[in-house]
């Protein structure tokens, strides 16, 4: 039902002449179904969007093809024998477009490409549309074979600035908190997931793990350089581990890891010097060679695949992370954000990554996760697609709209259309202060009700901490849309169709800067936000371990 | 010396691994997980001649000689370090086989004198006790990370040519860095079982900056798991035959081409063994090897870059047992430190990476026990094993790596300096051919050497024709450094920069290990007698000539002299005629111009005054070279008030005339010229001994109390004489002082190379040279 709302609301601007010349992205937004597609060396990543704002007259016209397409992809959670969607990550409620919806993530091994490319053929997809977006390496080693088959052209993106775009969009829009980072992870009993306020995030290192590893210095949204990478990665993990073990998947690999000791096959510091190396303060049981102990042919024989896999992982995770490590040294970062598909249930080397990180720089370095690990560019990709521009720019509203939170809904469906409303049609207008209050005032609002329903006390000390985040972020924020004047100028980073709003979004976001009592109610908007956030957090943690 | 001794000279292979292990004393060992490598020093009583002033000679034996100078053979000391590699599980045998030697041969200075013994590695904690039961000594345990850094120090001070530059498929495949005076700050990568980075900013400062547990450790583990190796270097083997693109995943695998935009080339591993999960069934042993040693190649290099460009280092030094000489293994770290640093920054490789622990605890044991231990050290070629080449074989047929390997190194005595005249150290190179580039002048050469060995033999044998097991001794020498000289052909980099001048040197260190110390040193004895004999006659004919005349007559004398050079095969053939004199040497002189004819500008410096201060003139040959040729030279540059260092080498090698004899000469002369016996006692002629036992020259690395004289005489002109120092050595050598460069090419294929022929002369006179900084400045 706030579904339909939103969708007559849109539907309405839309009918709005001066609205639409202000924005035109949306007359000229592709025609369904819109995908982003990120094939990788191992997984190609596919992000669907899925209409739910579709009124009766149009699912009327709506053509067979588009229906059984949309059909076929939400209503199954494997397809073939490869295809899986991840089904907790999807994210409902978004607003893309002018269209409301539901983000879908599904990934299959780019080595099934072609029965994906067949499947496309059979539900003939080229009669829907002539292009198909995607990104990855994959978009150029099966540009022929899309042409060929399907007479698809792929819209081919830019890798990293996809990956940079989706971390931002799905950031911005997860209903949860999607930014998060392990505290305690020495300890198995204290070390849990705490949301990490990530909207102000400059500058920051992203270390994508898929099957290789890229490491990116991103200092604003246009600012970012890929600074190093490893042929260590995720396809490593899994190559290495089908070939010690027998096993044939990454989830296997996994799990077996799970069940593994790694101090029968490595050798430790103590191994060889019998206790700790006091000189250079390495203790007896940090690891001084991976499969170190393997070199005894009898401990080769005897050796056990739990075993061997845990010692891949950690191997494979240990030297991420120290290249990680200089890499931010290096590039004088200090936020370290790992995604990838590497990561995907695999809390062992998120722990492993956090800890490194904060032991080896003494605590300087702080590594950051992301719950959408591996569909930052698939999501990218089709916000490239659709030619919403960078999501930073729009970051500012967009991130006092956690409209669509499911638990929340009930507390504010209708301010949420109102906020998706001002979002689209009256952005350029708001910078007046009344608007900002009253966001200001909704959020806290949201805020009490949250803080009373939970009852907790433990939020105090989150709380400081937040509000140190929020101080921090406003000092950021107005570096960032100074920044985004100055570029506004060259014009040249934001993609033509959508650049009008965009331009005046930016605008009024420096005016807010300025307005210090603006700043003061987007602190406050923050803070709320991550209350909100925070109390989800549980939900969601058992979501993941699920 | 008595005959028993020589039994030696038929050796037991184990002899000729642990040697002269009857005058051990002061052992170290470092003991790694793979590679054991024990230490020790020996004294070496080696047959030397010596030479005894006639008044001496006199007064000790009591008979008259009619010898200029005596000489008898003696049996001199001679410091060694020794240092044998060797796989760690033989570790038992080797001290079963210590304990036993030490103890029949009574061990005069050996363990059972010895209180302790240093070890290090990780290996010395787990075989602490065995040490302890099988020799009766204590075990003290010296930290690794010190004794690595001692032991590289040691080695860069040292070794000239340690370091060098790995190229895959380059010319040459090494490039050798020569001599550094200036080695610190560096980064010391040690790739053992895992992986440490040192920063060494100098002698006691230092500091482990990082690591990381993907070593030679992981590589041999995971080696041992997923291939059928037996051992790390059957792995790497494997490696060599490999081809990672089967297990690999290129960039060009899933871009199906290069990835432009940010540069990444098509072939580059984007994720290694990325393939083997897709059907892990069809690989190989050699492909997964491949790619498992590119893997962990290319991690520590990107490791190692990061660290470096983290504390702003520019020297990268790998060590530790992984890289091994391996060249796949250095390839790959070249390859990953070229890729992170764009160029930057070389990978440095060490030729004797494995001994950097052994040498640095052994070090640590004699300082212990010695008050100076900054003495210098040299490589003694002859008993020290070369770079693993591929298609080299060592011991017992298997791959050297495999068995054992060995680095010997001799005392040399005071430290040794540049010469403070060159133009730039740093610029400097002492060879005038790269034979590891040049593969013509390679050939000739190596041939040339190997021809020239029936000579070199029949030399040695009449040496010491009174000596019973001559010939098998020489039979020996000829054999040995014929294989050297093949193994040279193969790996032309084995032993560090190979020229001429190496070719020469390690002739002379295999000539003296097989006790042939002097081989010429009766030949020298007649050579210089008869010279003296002439000396008189030929100074009065020089004083009726005028200045002009006299001056060419003097470097004709010079260059006459130089013929009787016993080095050159072309030479030798005459002289052996017993015909060959000073006038006839004189007649087959070319006539001028010279090759290179400097003739008169030289006159036209030597004219005007002021005269030069000192000059040092770096002398070659015996007899009529030194006598006829150069004291005459001296006498007029002293007549000029020019002080004169006559300098000579301080061991003994071909003919050429040594310090001991040339004190004793010196004198002879002086009683013959009157000039010569004022300069000497009024110290404006100097006799000095160079440093070196070698027939060339290099100025890097002289006698620490010659550079200090030359300081202190603001010597203004050097002078090099002779095919070795002139044009082997130093032909390209810049100074920042007046220079001569005089030898007579007696070499038809060296002559053709410089564009002239047989006996073509070279007198070269270059004038004081200024760095080009230096001298704007001046202008400025």
């Amino acid at each position: 039902m706030a579904a339909g709302n939103v969708h007559a609301l849109s539907r309405g601007n839309e009918g709005n002449r001066s609205r639409s010349s202000m924005s035109p992205e949306e007359d000229d937004l592709p025609p369904m179904p819109w995908f982003g597609m990120d094939i990788g060396g191992t997984l190609t990543k596919l992000v669907y969007f899925e209409p739910t704002d579709i009124s009766d007259i149009e699912e009327a016209e709506e053509v067979e093809t588009l229906k059984t397409i949309r059909k076929y992809l939400t209503g199954n959670v494997a397809y073939g024998s490869t295809g899986i969607r991840d089904v907790h990550l999807e994210m409902v409620d978004q607003s893309i477009g002018g269209r409301q919806g539901t983000l879908h993530f599904i990934r299959f091994p780019t080595s099934n490409m072609m029965t994906f490319i067949e499947m496309a053929k059979s539900k003939n997809f080229s009669s829907l549309a002539s292009a198909i977006c995607a990104t990855g390496g994959g978009a150029y080693k099966f540009e022929a074979d899309f042409k060929r088959e399907v007479n698809l052209d792929l819209h081919k993106y830019d890798e990293l600035e996809c990956l940079l775009k989706g971390i931002h969009y799905i950031d911005r829009h997860n209903i949860r908190s999607e930014c998060y980072y392990w505290k305690n992870p020495q300890h198995l009993q204290l070390c849990e997931k705490v949301p990490f306020d990530f909207r102000n995030p400059y500058p920051y290192l992203v270390v994508n793990i898929g099957s290789g590893v890229s490491i990116l210095a991103v200092r604003s949204p246009t600012d970012y350089r890929r600074v190093s990478g490893t042929s260590l990665g995720g396809g490593t993990f899994v190559g290495l581990c089908c070939l010690l073990t027998g096993c044939q998947t990454f989830e296997e690999a996994i799990e077996l890891a799970s069940e593994g000791n790694s101090t029968n096959i490595d050798k430790s510091v103590g191994d060889i010097y019998g206790g700790d190396y006091d000189k250079f303060n390495l203790k007896g049981s940090t690891v001084a060679s991976s499969f170190g102990q393997m070199i005894s042919p009898e401990k080769c024989q005897t050796a056990n695949k739990c075993d061997l896999a845990r010692a891949t992982l950690i191997t494979i995770t240990n030297n991420i992370g120290s290249i990680a490590r200089m890499c931010a040294v290096t590039e004088k970062i200090e936020r370290v954000v790992f995604v990838g598909n590497f990561l995907r249930v695999n809390t062992i080397s998120m722990k492993l990554l956090a800890y490194a990180m904060d032991y080896w720089s003494g605590g300087a370095l702080k590594a950051l996760f992301l719950e959408h690990e591996g569909y930052f560019g698939a999501t990218g990709c089709l916000m490239e697609y659709l030619r919403l521009g960078h999501p930073h720019i729009i970051s500012p509203d967009s991130s006092s709209r956690p409209s669509s939170n499911l638990h929340q809904v009930k507390h504010q469906s209708t301010p949420t259309a109102t906020e998706t409303q001002t979002f689209t049609s009256q952005n350029c207008h708001q910078n007046s202060e009344g608007q900002g209050q009253l966001n200001s005032e909704h959020y806290q609002s949201v805020n009490k009700s949250e803080h009373i329903k939970k009852g907790s006390n433990n939020d105090h000390e989150d709380n400081q901490n937040h509000n140190k985040y929020n101080n921090h972020n406003n000092e950021n924020g107005e570096v960032d849309n100074n920044q985004s004047n100055s570029e506004k100028d060259s014009g040249d980073h934001i993609q033509n169709g959508g650049h009008n709003v965009i331009q005046e979004r930016e605008q009024d976001s420096s005016h807010k800067v300025q307005n210090s009592d603006i700043t003061d109610n987007l602190s406050q908007k923050n803070h709320s936000m991550l209350k909100s956030r925070i109390t989800t957090n549980a939900k969601y943690i058992d979501h993941f371990i699920s | 010396m008595t005959d028993k001794s020589y039994a030696r000279s038929i050796e037991l292979p184990t002899e000729s691994l642990f040697r002269n292990l009857k005058n051990a004393k002061q052992f170290a060992i470092d003991i790694g997980g793979s590679l054991a490598k024990l230490a020790y020093c020996s004294t070496i009583q080696r047959r030397t001649s010596m030479v005894i002033s006639y008044e001496i000679f006199q007064f000790c034996f009591q008979t008259c000689s009619d010898h200029v100078y005596n000489i008898s053979e003696t049996e001199e000391s001679i410091l060694r370090l020794h240092f044998i590699k060797f796989e760690t599980k033989y570790i038992e045998s080797c001290l079963d086989f210590i304990k036993s030697n030490l103890f029949e041969f009574g061990g005069r200075s050996g363990l059972s004198n010895e209180k302790c013994i240093k070890a290090t590695g990780g290996g010395a904690h787990k075989y602490k006790d065995l040490i302890t039961s099988k020799l009766g000594v204590q075990v003290d345990k010296e930290d690794e990370m010190e004794c690595l850094i001692t032991g590289c120090n040691f080695l860069l001070n040292n070794i000239p040519d340690e370091a060098f530059i790995y190229q895959r498929h380059g010319n040459p495949e090494y490039r050798f860095q020569g001599v550094n005076h200036d080695i610190f700050p560096y980064l010391l990568v040690n790739i053992g079982s895992g992986v440490s980075l040192i920063k060494v900013e100098s002698e006691s400062k230092y500091d482990r900056i990082g690591g990381t547990s993907t070593g030679g450790g992981t590589f041999w583990g995971l080696g041992s798991l997923l291939t059928k190796a037996k051992s790390f270097d059957e792995l790497v083997e494997l490696a060599e035959k490999g081809d990672h693109r089967s297990v690999d995943m290129l960039v060009k695998d899933i871009y199906g081409g290069a990835y432009a935009t940010i540069g990444l080339p098509g072939d580059l591993i984007a994720s290694s063994f990325a393939k083997a999960a897709r059907s892990p069934r069809d690989r190989n042993n050699e492909d997964v090897a491949k790619s498992l040693l590119l893997s962990i190649s290319n991690d520590i290099g990107q490791i190692a870059y990061l660290q470096a460009k983290i504390h702003g280092l520019k020297k990268i030094y790998f060590g530790g047992y992984f890289i091994r000489g391996h060249p796949m293994t250095m390839h790959t770290i070249t390859y990953a430190i070229n890729f992170w640093s764009k160029g930057e920054i070389q990978a440095l490789f060490l030729r004797h990476e494995g001994y950097l622990g052994a040498i640095g605890a052994f070090l640590k044991g004699a300082n212990e026990t010695q008050d100076d231990a900054s003495f210098v050290w040299g490589e003694h070629f002859a008993g020290s094993s070369g770079l693993a080449s591929p298609k080299c074989s060592g011991f017992f047929g298997k791959p050297r790596s495999s068995t054992f390997d060995m680095l010997e190194l001799d005392r040399l005595g005071k430290p040794l300096l540049p010469c403070p005249l060159l133009l730039d150290v740093k610029d400097y190179f002492p060879d005038t051919v790269d034979l590891t580039v040049d593969t013509d002048a390679r050939e000739y050469w190596l041939q040339c050497f190997a021809n020239g060995i029936e000579k070199v033999c029949s030399q040695a044998i009449k040496s010491q024709s009174n000596l019973p097991d001559v010939k098998p001794r020489a039979e020996k020498f000829k054999s040995k450094y014929l294989d050297r000289l093949q193994e040279l052909k193969e790996n032309p980099c084995a032993y560090g920069s190979l020229t001429v001048r190496s070719l020469l040197d390690t002739s002379s260190q295999y000539l003296s290990e097989l006790y042939f110390t002097d081989p010429y040193s009766q030949q020298k004895q007649f050579e210089n007698e008869q010279a003296v004999k002439l000396l008189s006659s030929h100074l009065s004919e020089l004083d009726k000539l005028d200045w002009h005349q006299r001056q060419l007559e003097l470097v004709q004398g010079i260059l006459a002299g130089n013929m009787f050079d016993w080095g050159a095969k072309e030479v030798c053939k005459l002289m052996e005629t017993g015909e060959f004199g000073f006038k006839e040497a004189r007649l087959r002189l070319q006539s001028r111009p010279w090759l290179f004819d400097d003739f008169d500008l030289w006159c036209k410096r030597f004219s005007v005054k002021p005269n030069h201060k000192c000059a040092v003139i770096f002398c070659d040959n015996s007899g009529c070279d030194i006598i006829l040729g150069i004291f005459p030279m001296a006498r007029e540059l002293l007549s000029q008030g020019t002080k004169v260092i006559l300098c000579v080498n301080s061991r003994p090698t071909l003919n050429d005339v040594t310090y001991s004899e040339l004190v004793i000469l010196v004198k002879k002369v002086a009683a013959i010229s009157s000039q010569i016996n004022d300069a000497l006692l009024s110290e404006r002629l100097l006799v000095m001994e160079n440093g070196q036992g070698s027939p060339c020259l290099d100025l890097r690395l002289i006698d620490y109390d010659l550079v200090n004289t030359m300081k202190k005489l603001e010597t203004d002109l050097v002078i090099l004489e002779g095919m070795g120092r002139a044009v082997h050595t130093n032909f390209q050598a810049r100074f920042s002082c007046d220079v001569l460069k005089i030898a007579v090419i007696k070499n038809k294929w060296l002559a053709n190379r410089l564009g002239g022929d047989m006996f073509n002369v070279m007198f070269k006179f270059e004038k004081a040279r200024q760095i080009a900084s230096s001298a704007s400045n001046e202008k400025s």
